[in-house]
């Protein structure tokens, strides 16, 4: 087949773009899974939508293609493009202009009348055979009336289609939407709006931001349907380290947000394991929406219970989820109180307490200690006690920070 | 569900050359000028031949075409009810929208679906009507190209400042918005807004006078070691900075940042908590501010 900038399967895409924008070292040969040619082509297609945004180098390993960009001097998530670039038949554009053109003027008429209609006023105007059939333009008419383009009517026995009007006209709206569009979780619904303005409102800019969630906003839209419509869900995922799929029956129940590295989570009440679990979004191949969850209410009230011992999204290892208690002793100096600030804003559980002038406590019982690690280590300089019940918590981070003694100098150096 | 060929980039450059032809004012010259401004790089050749050659009978050789209306798209089912949705969020609330149209549409979500499990706790006021009020005023005034008097707290004392403003940044870590902008002496401020007390239009800017002053930019060069998933979570955690990554072998990786000097004491902070995972090579001024980190936990007695 020939190649096309446009694709049929998002899926494919997805994989690529997070290689190329995650990674970035990633050669031809590195792409092993998949195929060269398929490979030649997924990157061209990037490089057609993202150009503005690719990096290339070149060393003995090959030739490396990645995505960079400072995130904060950029006004768009060009991830997003890669939504707009779904492919589509000669008949499914045409059908497209001429449908919501002939309904403009308000008019309720049915499918047979709209095929006359293009038969006659549009395509009569040129000289060309593609004619869609009836059971074509009724296939759109009722996938356009499904995606909400179209308004279906059954008067008697005949279904009639309108036009449903809407548009935005209010501009402290469209503000509104560009600053939705970069910040909120299914931005990219944002983006296709401000796609219908030529000027698009660029007032914002984004600290912290990790554009990387663009890739999953399909996914985490169909799971926000399903909860909204209260329906179980069944998701094909594939786990970190492992090259088999897996499908799950869940109850959607929270999305979990990293605002530190940009990682979002479903949090979900499992069937199988009758227990509510973390699954990473990335890590989602496909999410079909099932029937109706009748005890929704009772699964929902899972959630508070099951989060009050979450540190971030792992609820450790142990299958009865034995509670860890950790105990961290801080110095602070004079002159920082910033430290004592810094503590009560960044503390996600537990408890800060002053101990005297120079020191404070903080306390937290956690399912799972490894995960307060990497924020124990931003306050190195100034720890003077780590203490667990999770005895190899504590021992791996006084390892750890042996081995950073080591190096960057070794015991015989200034350190 | 979204990915779908409304919302694409073919049909809103077609939409916009339709526009131009019920008009009567398309050319070949119009044709190639909207898909270069509009569409990805390669559909500069496919979109115009599609047109021309009639694969997609919708203009004709002389740019007419059988269309009696511009081509306007109505908002689909989920846009409403993702509108109805971010209309709940008190940031969004901010800018005081219109609700007309959407009374009858359900959210797509409800704002505590989502859980920001680590952001820090205190965020700006968004209910407050004295943040709210210079919020809109700032907006307006980077709207209307406009100076503006800012009267702040500081670090310890109040401040005034005239500034030409350029954007609202905002953080979702920190969950603040900052006013960035520049005086007209050059220098660059960030202002955070929960601190602004006062706010004053002034008279207009040229737009073209706006020069944000450069902000300069380091680079640190990491090792880093790919233990406990420690590249992932590295590439995912610095993926909001422009970097390069280079494989030297299977386990072992250098990574190059960059990032603004102001915010150097936050990547320090984000580098010490990757611990034995990562250590800084270049500069060596930046290796140093690991050191005094290190050499002042030993003090503690760890």
């Amino acid at each position: 087949m020939a190649y096309s900038e446009l694709i049929k399967n998002f899926e494919k895409i997805r994989d690529y773009m997070r290689d190329f924008y995650v990674y970035g070292f990633k050669t031809r040969t590195d792409f092993d899974a998949k195929s060269a040619r398929s490979y030649d082509n997924e990157r061209r297609r990037v490089e057609s939508w993202l150009s503005d945004y690719m990096s290339f180098r070149q060393d003995a390993n090959g030739k490396q293609m990645f995505l960079s960009v400072d995130s904060r001097s950029i006004p768009h998530n060009p991830l997003y493009k890669a939504y707009k670039a779904k492919s589509f038949t000669d008949k499914d554009i045409i059908l497209h202009f001429y449908t919501l053109d002939i309904l403009m003027n308000g008019e309720s008429l049915n499918a047979g009348e709209i095929a006359e209609r293009i038969a006659v006023d549009y395509l009569g105007f040129f000289d060309t055979d593609i004619l869609p059939d009836d059971s074509t333009i009724r296939n759109k008419l009722k996938e356009y009336a499904s995606i909400g383009l179209l308004k279906a009517e059954k008067v008697g026995k005949e279904i009639r289609y309108r036009r449903v009007e809407s548009d935005i006209t209010d501009a402290r709206l469209l503000d509104a939407i560009s600053f939705a569009t970069e910040d909120n979780p299914a931005g990219v619904i944002g983006s296709f709006l401000l796609d219908k303005y030529e000027a698009i409102p660029e007032y914002f800019s984004f600290k912290h931001r990790y554009l990387l969630d663009a890739l999953e906003q399909e996914i985490l839209i169909q799971l926000l349907l399903a909860r909204r419509n209260r329906k179980c869900v069944e998701i094909t995922f594939k786990p970190r380290a492992s090259d088999k799929k897996h499908v799950s029956k869940l109850y959607p129940l929270k999305i979990y947000v990293s605002t530190q590295n940009g990682k979002q989570y479903l949090m979900a009440y499992s069937y199988k394991g009758r227990r509510s679990k973390m699954y990473r979004l990335d890590h989602i191949l496909k999410v079909n929406a099932l029937e109706y969850e009748p005890d929704h209410e009772k699964y929902d009230s899972y959630e508070q219970k099951y989060a009050a011992f979450l540190w971030g999204t792992t609820d450790g290892w142990r299958r009865d989820r034995e509670i860890e208690h950790v105990e961290l002793m801080v110095h602070i100096g004079d002159n920082e109180e910033f430290i004592y600030s810094r503590m009560l804003r960044e503390k996600r559980k537990g408890t800060v307490e002053r101990i005297d002038k120079n020191t404070i406590r903080f306390t937290a019982d956690v399912y799972d200690a490894l995960e307060l690690v990497p924020w124990i280590r931003t306050f190195i300089g100034r720890i003077e006690k780590l203490d667990s019940n999770n005895k190899s918590f504590v021992q791996r981070f006084y390892k750890d920070l042996d081995d950073m003694y080591s190096m960057y100098g070794g015991d015989g150096d200034d350190i | 569900m979204i990915f779908n060929e409304v919302y694409g980039s073919y049909y809103n450059v077609v939409a916009e050359v339709l526009a131009e032809a019920v008009n009567g004012t398309l050319s070949k010259e119009r044709l190639s000028e909207i898909t270069t401004r509009k569409a990805f790089g390669e559909s500069i050749v496919t979109i115009p031949d599609a047109l021309i050659k009639q694969k997609w009978p919708l203009i004709d050789e002389n740019f007419e075409t059988p269309l009696n209306h511009k081509p306007t798209m109505p908002l689909t089912t989920i846009q409403k009810m993702w509108l109805k949705a971010i209309l709940q969020d008190p940031r969004i609330q901010l800018f005081e929208p219109s609700m007309e149209g959407l009374e009858d549409v359900e959210p797509l979500y409800d704002q505590d679906t989502f859980i920001y499990f680590d952001r820090y706790a205190d965020g700006d006021p968004y209910e407050d009507i004295k943040y709210g009020e210079h919020f809109r005023l700032i907006l307006s005034a980077i709207r209307e190209h406009r100076i503006i008097r800012v009267e702040y707290q500081g670090h310890n004392t109040r401040k005034e400042r005239t500034i030409i403003p350029h954007r609202l940044e905002y953080s979702a870590k920190d969950d603040k918005f900052r006013l960035i902008g520049i005086a007209h002496t050059g220098t660059r401020y960030i202002i955070n807004l929960r601190g602004v007390k006062k706010c004053e239009l002034m008279e207009k800017f040229a737009p073209d006078r706006f020069n944000e002053a450069q902000t300069d930019a380091n680079e640190v060069v990491i090792e880093l070691k790919d233990k406990r998933n420690a590249l992932e979570r590295a590439m995912l955690s610095f993926s909001d900075l422009e970097k390069e990554t280079i494989k030297i072998d299977d386990e072992n990786y250098r990574l190059k940042l960059k990032y603004r000097v102001d915010d150097e004491t936050e990547i320090v902070i984000r580098i010490l908590a990757f611990g034995p995972m990562m250590k800084v090579v270049e500069p060596a001024s930046f290796v140093n501010l690991i050191k005094e980190r290190l050499n002042k936990q030993k003090g503690c007695g760890l």
